[in-house]
């Protein structure tokens, strides 16, 4: 069984120069709509980026955050036009970030998410779909589409 | 008495010619069943003279090879394979045949300008995938197909025999009882009667089989010949009750070969034999039965409905069946092109001339072309068909053999066994095991050796390996290629690298897992994992934490651990070139639970 991850918020043409802009730009887009303190947000990822850099490889990252006062699963798709070094696993630039934010209770739920989101990101076909994408719902297909977990699973 | 050592003689010199010839066609890749009939062919009429024109005498021989022939098929399909396949497969068992019968009846009537019912009866005659040439080719034929297809394809073609023969005999009824009829009310009433009184009797004689072998303490060589007998007896008494007995004998196979049974695996091989057996004496029997020297007018029509049968009355039949389950294009084409037809349809060629359906000559001719032209179109171009289709699981990589085993005190583990390659990465030392994989036996040159004494590995030597089975796959890596895991392989080394400074405790409760057990505040995960692996680090160990991995990526001086992954799936399910041993998956367990615990 295999069932969609959310995608609230979708910026197919997000300019950023550096990885500290992308995050900040994701935890402001994340606290207007949650209404959760902006610095608060942004520090934890920070921090956890340190950590755990959230580039998974071929241009894709998938920053992550279990965050109290967040009500339900939450998440925002960004397309970068000019890619920005992210720390990668292989050290690519990151072009397609998929910020994924969950309820503080939600652990187990929140690692199975993220268990969906990076099979999804590991299909090749799936990210050269988002690159091409020409329009949010296309995007918003791609990346909710069963069918395509189910491939990609 | 001069001619019972004469037909002893021909009929053994024939079976023994045939088998011989089986090691020739097995280099050249011929469809076997085509070499079988050939033999036959080439002894007949036409051939060296041998005369065998007793219609009688041929359809019975060739129903009780069938009935032993379904039987084994039966009895060798698990039920998982059957859960997998069981919804399409029956479709096409049924409706296909239907279908597939229609089709050609209209083209037969068209090509060989028959009237309507002799030419559904021409359809009917030749609507079964054969399960000996499908099992065959799929099975023994050298390639690898996967399961879910070869499932699929298997099970049809054990269980279509029914529905063809059943269809073949409602025709000639309505053609001998020369009315009208009602066409549709004695196709239903004859299907349910058929079909319902035989899956009945099979379920019945299976549960009957096992129980009688389980109770009954005999000579052990006598229990194969108990099985078979009993099981024929399940064939003779659903059919002398106007049941299907191919059905029956089908149904009681699949009920014995799934319920634990005494012998089990002596009567697996015996049956084998008898099956081998049966293959042959059908196929020879057929081929001698055959005149061609009297196709003359129909060769080129036969030919053709052949062509129709395999180009657009099989794929359009199967197109059809299929559309509701939603399968890939490959699977689809691949399923219409694996329409093998054999035996079953000549002997059906033969129904009605023992039934004595007038002109029934053109029946089996025609038959027989359609079967010859399937195997030698068909049956060579499986191979080919399948790579194109990508459907062949790819040769070379994956374990030779993989047994599930159940250790006492052990949760899980598999043993594997894999040869090592010319290039592969172990051999230059450029990837080393990880300690997740243990080995306990390396064969070289035909000696066994501990994996301490053997030192580095060499190409040619077979590993063998226990390990968790949702590891399995990761072992894929080591040895079915000659290069290193690559950094960028997420399976192996996780989805996301963990910085080894980083503190333990917190990457769990980023995550909201438990400790497995009490850690210091400050420990980091390098650490963490260096004391959880205890000893020197490989890169490639992982350490299981909650409900993902951690991953050794980087090792340096061969002790500190410098990158560590997180992997967060482990890959529970097999990796889909595995086979399994089903046979040896029930004695080896046992057989290793006592050398361990003599052992320790």
């Amino acid at each position: 069984m295999t069932y969609p991850i959310p995608v609230n918020s979708i910026y197919p043409d997000l300019k950023a120069a550096n990885k500290k802009q992308v995050l900040r730009f994701l935890s402001r887009k994340a606290a207007a709509n949650l209404s959760i303190c902006q610095d608060m947000i942004f520090s934890l990822m920070t921090k956890f980026e340190r950590e755990l850099p959230s580039g998974i490889g071929d241009g894709v990252a998938i920053p992550h955050l279990r965050l109290p006062g967040v009500p339900a699963p939450f998440s925002i798709f960004a397309r970068l036009p000019e890619p920005v070094d992210f720390d990668a696993v292989d050290n690519q630039p990151v072009d397609l970030v998929y910020f994924l934010l969950s309820p503080e209770e939600d652990g187990p739920y929140h690692l199975r998410r993220l268990s969906r989101a990076t099979r999804l990101f590991r299909d090749a076909s799936v990210c050269r779909r988002l690159r091409a994408a020409k329009n949010d719902n296309t995007i918003r297909d791609v990346i909710s589409s069963p069918d395509i977990l189910h491939h990609a699973a | 008495m001069d001619w019972m050592f004469t037909t002893i003689l021909v009929g053994a010199g024939l079976i023994a010619l045939s088998i011989l010839t089986s090691a020739l066609a097995f280099r050249f890749g011929t469809p076997l069943l085509l070499v079988f009939l050939g033999i036959g062919l080439v002894a007949g009429e036409d051939g060296l003279g041998l005369v065998f024109d007793n219609a009688e005498v041929a359809y019975f021989l060739g129903s009780l090879a069938l009935s032993v022939i379904l039987f084994d098929s039966g009895f060798g399909t698990r039920v998982q394979t059957l859960r997998r396949a069981a919804g399409p497969a029956f479709v096409l068992a049924t409706v296909g045949v239907l279908l597939t019968t229609i089709l050609v009846g209209g083209a037969a009537r068209i090509l060989f300008d028959l009237p309507w019912l002799y030419a559904l009866l021409m359809g009917a005659v030749i609507s079964s995938t054969d399960a000996a040439a499908v099992f065959f080719l799929l099975r023994t034929g050298g390639v690898k197909i996967y399961k879910r297809v070869r499932s699929m394809l298997e099970v049809e073609s054990g269980s279509n025999d029914p529905m063809a023969i059943f269809l073949t005999v409602l025709f000639i009824e309505l053609i001998l009882a020369d009315t009208d009829g009602n066409l549709m009310a004695s196709f239903v009433t004859g299907f349910g009667l058929q079909m319902g009184l035989g899956l009945v009797a099979g379920l019945l004689g299976g549960y009957l089989i096992v129980e009688i072998v389980n109770r009954v303490h005999l000579e052990e060589a006598l229990y194969p010949i108990l099985v078979m007998s009993c099981a024929l007896s399940v064939f003779g008494l659903t059919a002398s009750f106007g049941g299907s007995g191919f059905l029956a004998i089908y149904v009681a196979g699949i009920v014995a070969g799934n319920r634990s049974m005494k012998w089990a695996s002596a009567l697996r091989r015996h049956q084998q034999g008898m099956t081998w057996l049966a293959q042959i004496v059908m196929f020879l029997v057929l081929g001698l039965f055959v005149t061609p020297s009297q196709f003359g007018a129909v060769l080129l029509p036969a030919l053709l409905l052949g062509v129709f049968l395999i180009v657009i009355g099989r794929p359009l039949a199967v197109l059809l069946c299929l559309l509701p389950f939603r399968y890939d294009r490959q699977t689809i084409t691949f399923s219409a092109w694996v329409g093998l037809r054999g035996a079953v349809s000549i002997l059906l060629g033969i129904l009605p001339t023992v039934m004595g359906v007038e002109g029934s000559d053109i029946f089996l001719n025609v038959a027989f072309i359609m079967v010859v032209t399937s195997l030698i179109i068909q049956g060579w171009t499986i191979k080919p068909a399948a790579r194109w289709l990508k459907l062949v699981v790819p040769s070379g990589i994956g374990p030779l053999e993989r047994i599930e085993l159940e250790l006492p005190g052990n949760p899980k583990h598999e043993l594997l066994i894999y040869r090592v390659l010319e290039d592969s990465p172990l051999i230059s030392r450029a990837a080393t095991l990880p300690r997740w994989a243990r080995p306990s036996l390396v064969v070289r040159n035909g000696r066994s050796m501990q994996p301490e004494h053997a030192g580095t590995l060499r190409a040619g030597d077979f590993v063998y390996l226990f390990s968790p089975p949702e590891y399995t796959t990761l072992l894929d890596r080591l040895f079915a290629q000659n290069k290193s895991p690559d950094q960028n392989d997420k399976e192996y080394f996780g989805q996301f690298l963990i910085n080894t400074d980083a503190q333990i405790v917190d990457l769990l409760n980023a995550y909201d897992l438990h400790a497995p057990k009490e850690l210091a505040p400050a420990l980091t995960v390098g650490a963490f994992m260096t004391s959880e692996l205890g000893g020197l680090p490989v890169v490639g160990d992982r350490v299981p934490v909650g409900t993902f991995d951690l991953v050794v990526r980087g090792v340096r001086q061969g002790r500190i651990i410098t990158e560590v992954g997180l992997a967060l799936h482990r890959e529970s399910r097999a990796s889909a070139y595995v086979r399994k041993s089903q046979q040896q998956a029930n004695s080896l367990p046992m057989k290793l639970a006592k050398l361990l615990s003599y052992k320790s």
